[in-house]
């Protein structure tokens, strides 16, 4: 199905990463603020100077007139402190800019001429504001000065003065002196702006104005304290007016103009957490010193959420925000190679999908999600990398057919062990001693398949859907159990595909009933890592650290925070640096031996030379040693299948031979490091040699008396590079690219 | 070396290989190299250089894009 925009933004639409921060939006002007007060910390006053007068025409009038609005907004109050005292900053880098001249800009001249009738705050700014923009401005004003209600203002000399300098180097057609009485006077002017003051004239006009100022009469927009507004508002109309004015000139519509803001208040906070508290800078005399505002400018917290970026290492490296993701998903969905190239892929197959991010989000949003709808649009389309996940859902297939195991429980038991595929891959016994003992406890069935989380995080929904169609039969088969689930991965699994099935972990039920257990290390303190996908669940937080303190030892402090052990999104293949770069980063998290409830990230501890246990080889007193290579997972995967089978099965079990299985082979360590970095397994060594013996295929190598033989998958192509010894193989090399070759004719 | 591909034969033909232009395909995009193959039966040989190195870096490339 083609995506659409909405699509992609429902994960995101609430980020607000990069927008103005709470004190602008409440500021009316709506001056950045941020960027103000990082220039002034760094002392750069004429800079301030320049940016004041872009947003709001005259900076003096306008700090005079408004009434710290963004005081009132500042986040440092949740820390507790007092707000950045912006105004008076902002009236530092006013006295401290070396001219209050502003910058002549040479631009192009337009030749629409622009009326503006009235002198006050609004039709000065409005007319400043134009003229900037190179149109030809004449302002109407019936007092023989202009200024209107800025004169009444104290320090109105010091203002008026300021005006002057700004028109000085922007120059307008002052007609002072001269009522325009009647519309037709303004003949010839593409546009009006009409700003006659509090009690001036076209007030009826104005009061047909919408919110981009554009009256009913075509071309005439009505702004400031002839629509009602203070002198504030008035000034910030003058400068949000000639936008409008500039789009319905260029569009005939003001609606292109960007006037209006969404919300007058933003209320979305950052979490500042942990933020270092600083004082309000003190002035020691009316106004604050170089220094002193600098120092205060400082306490600005440049209020932007980055919450979820700073907290992962992909976000880190990627250094996208979640808006820019989203847009970058979505026009990767509409991407036709080789016309045009993607601008994302790497970065949607690299997330381990652990939804750390979604939650420190304030507003939860769903950057896993996101890669997710990615990565399925894209096989949908059969538009992506097939070799990043195709072992992952090979197993699967493996697991949930050939290994795949279901046996009914004790009438009435309302239980079902769902194992998932890794731990019996791991080792036998975490499957066949758990099983045999809640199969003594509580009678249970145990459905012995895959989750189907390889295929979810592959994005391969017809496999995912088949898997749980598979999954669902067989549970309702069972009277549809409790499922006790052992892999926090298949729990968060199956609560999205099989929502209707309850499930509860296997550690908060063995937790129940505590068998006393030991760890075979001599180990006396311990971490507990608890993987990404129990999502800090209490129950089974708590459950795992009391197992580990009957295991008899001392459990730290330690808190791995929903971080993901580096295998989760099966992120391997399409990103190893980054993995690398996680896995060793997890691995050093704790200066204390790590115990684990998912063997994947055992597998990938013990990957580093970390000392890690998973709780079952504690609570059933059992060493699973090191982790087993591909083959022997499979192998371990049938083992378990032909044990269950034998003792709690109807009928005997003798699995399928694949007519490469007898193909024996020996395999050098160096080698075999090699095919286990690329997931070379020895049945895809076998199949590969097997075919070529078959038929003779190859290339042979007298001086070497070895073969170099290749097996095409629609993935990979596997290479191998053997010697024949007495009855088997040795294996020299094995390779694999991703890459299709046509033989030649 | 034993991956140096004037050392193999093709096991089938039983002659020496030879450079030939090979059509490659991948993520949409078609290109072609020189590849030693058997000039017989055509079979292609990719040595492991050939693959972890340059082949490698061009998937990447293209994953990229």
């Amino acid at each position: 199905m083609t995506m659409q925009p909405e699509d992609a933004r429902q994960y995101t639409e609430n980020c607000f990463h990069g927008e103005p921060a709470s004190c602008t939006y409440a500021c009316p002007y709506h001056i950045d603020l941020r960027a103000l007060l990082k220039k002034a910390a760094r002392g750069r006053w004429d800079s301030c100077f320049k940016d004041l007068a872009s947003a709001v025409s005259f900076p003096l009038a306008a700090c005079t007139l408004c009434g710290r609005e963004c005081e009132a907004s500042c986040q440092r109050a949740c820390l507790g402190d007092e707000p950045v005292a912006v105004r008076d900053v902002e009236l530092a880098c006013i006295a401290y800019a070396k001219t209050h001249v502003p910058e002549a800009f040479s631009i192009v001249p337009k030749t629409e001429k622009l009326a503006v009738i009235g002198a006050g705050p609004a039709g000065l700014a409005a007319a400043w504001q134009l003229a900037r923009k190179g149109y030809p401005v004449t302002v109407f004003e019936k007092e023989d000065e202009i200024g209107g209600s800025l004169t009444k203002l104290p320090g109105a000399e010091a203002i008026l003065e300021d005006v002057r300098a700004a028109f000085s180097v922007t120059p307008v057609d002052f007609r002072t002196g001269v009522t325009v009485r009647d519309p037709s006077e303004a003949d010839g002017f593409a546009a009006v702006v009409l700003a006659t003051g509090r009690d001036g004239s076209g007030r009826d006009l104005a009061g047909t104005r919408d919110p981009s100022f554009l009256t009913s009469k075509p071309g005439w927009f009505a702004v400031g304290e002839l629509c009602g507004t203070d002198a504030c508002g008035a000034l910030a109309e003058g400068n949000a007016v000639p936008n409008s004015v500039e789009a319905w000139l260029l569009s005939g519509s003001p609606d292109f103009s960007s006037v209006v803001w969404d919300r007058d208040n933003c209320s979305r906070f950052v979490d500042h957490t942990g933020a270092e508290r600083r004082p309000l800078t003190l002035k020691t005399g009316d106004l604050y010193t170089k220094d002193e505002a600098k120092a205060e400018a400082g306490r600005c917290l440049q209020c932007d959420c980055t919450a979820c970026m700073q907290a992962c290492e992909h976000l880190l490296k990627y250094k996208k925000t979640p808006p820019r993701f989203t847009l970058d998903v979505y026009q990767d969905s509409q991407v036709r190679p080789p016309i045009t190239s993607h601008s994302t892929t790497r970065a949607v197959y690299a997330c381990n999908l652990c939804g750390r991010c979604s939650r420190l989000c304030p507003e939860e949003t769903d950057l896993p999600g996101l890669f997710c709808l990615s990565r399925e649009n894209r096989m949908e389309r059969n538009d992506y990398p097939p070799a990043f996940h195709d072992y992952w859902l090979r197993s699967l297939d493996r697991c949930s057919s050939e290994t795949a195991v279901f046996l009914d429980g004790a009438p009435g038991s309302g239980y079902a062990f769902f194992p998932g595929c890794q731990l019996g891959a791991a080792s036998p016994d975490y499957v066949t001693k758990t099983y045999k003992l809640l199969r003594d406890r509580y009678g249970a069935g145990l459905i012995g398949c895959c989750c189907g989380a390889p295929a979810y995080w592959g994005g391969d929904r017809t496999r995912l859907d088949r898997n749980t169609e598979m999954i669902r039969s067989h549970w309702e088969a069972m009277c549809r159990p409790t499922l006790v689930t052992a892999c926090a991965s298949c729990t968060r699994m199956l609560k999205k595909v099989l929502p209707e099935a309850s499930s509860v972990s296997l550690y908060a039920l063995l937790a129940a009933e505590p068998v006393r257990g030991r760890f075979p290390d001599g180990w006396d303190t311990v971490s507990v890592f608890d993987p990404c996908a129990v999502d800090n669940d209490p129950e089974t937080l708590a459950a795992v650290r009391a197992l580990a303190g009957d295991c008899g030892v001392r459990v730290s402090s330690y808190s791995s925070d929903g971080k993901c052990c580096g295998n989760g999104g099966h992120i391997r293949l399409a990103e190893p640096d980054l993995y690398r770069e996680i896995v060793r980063k997890r691995a050093a998290d704790s200066e204390y031996p790590f115990v684990v409830y998912c063997v994947n990230c055992r597998e990938v501890f013990r990957s580093q030379g970390k000392d890690c246990r998973h709780i079952l080889e504690g609570l059933l007193d059992l060493d699973a040693g090191p982790t087993p290579h591909l083959d022997e997972k499979e192998r371990n995967l049938m083992k378990v299948k032909v044990h269950l089978l034998e003792k709690y099965g109807r009928e005997s079990f003798v699995p399928e031979k694949k007519p490469w299985d007898d193909v024996q082979l020996s395999v050098g360590d160096d080698v075999r490091a090699g095919m286990e970095a690329k997931i070379i397994s020895d049945a895809d060594v076998r199949e590969c040699i097997w075919n070529a013996e078959k038929d003779g295929e190859g290339f042979y190598n007298a001086e070497e008396d070895s073969f170099l033989v290749c097996l095409v998958r629609s993935a990979l192509t596997y290479w191998v590079r053997y010697r024949k010894t007495g009855g088997g193989f040795e294996v020299l090399d094995a390779y694999c690219h991703r890459m299709h070759f046509r033989e030649n004719e | 070396m034993a991956t140096d591909e004037t050392k193999w034969v093709c096991r089938k033909c039983g002659v020496p290989l030879v450079l030939k232009k090979t059509l490659f395909n991948y993520m949409e995009r078609n290109f072609s190299e020189d590849l030693p193959c058997c000039p017989k039966c055509g079979k292609v040989f990719i040595s492991p250089e050939l693959c972890n190195g340059r082949m490698a870096e061009v998937e990447q490339m293209l994953e990229d894009k």
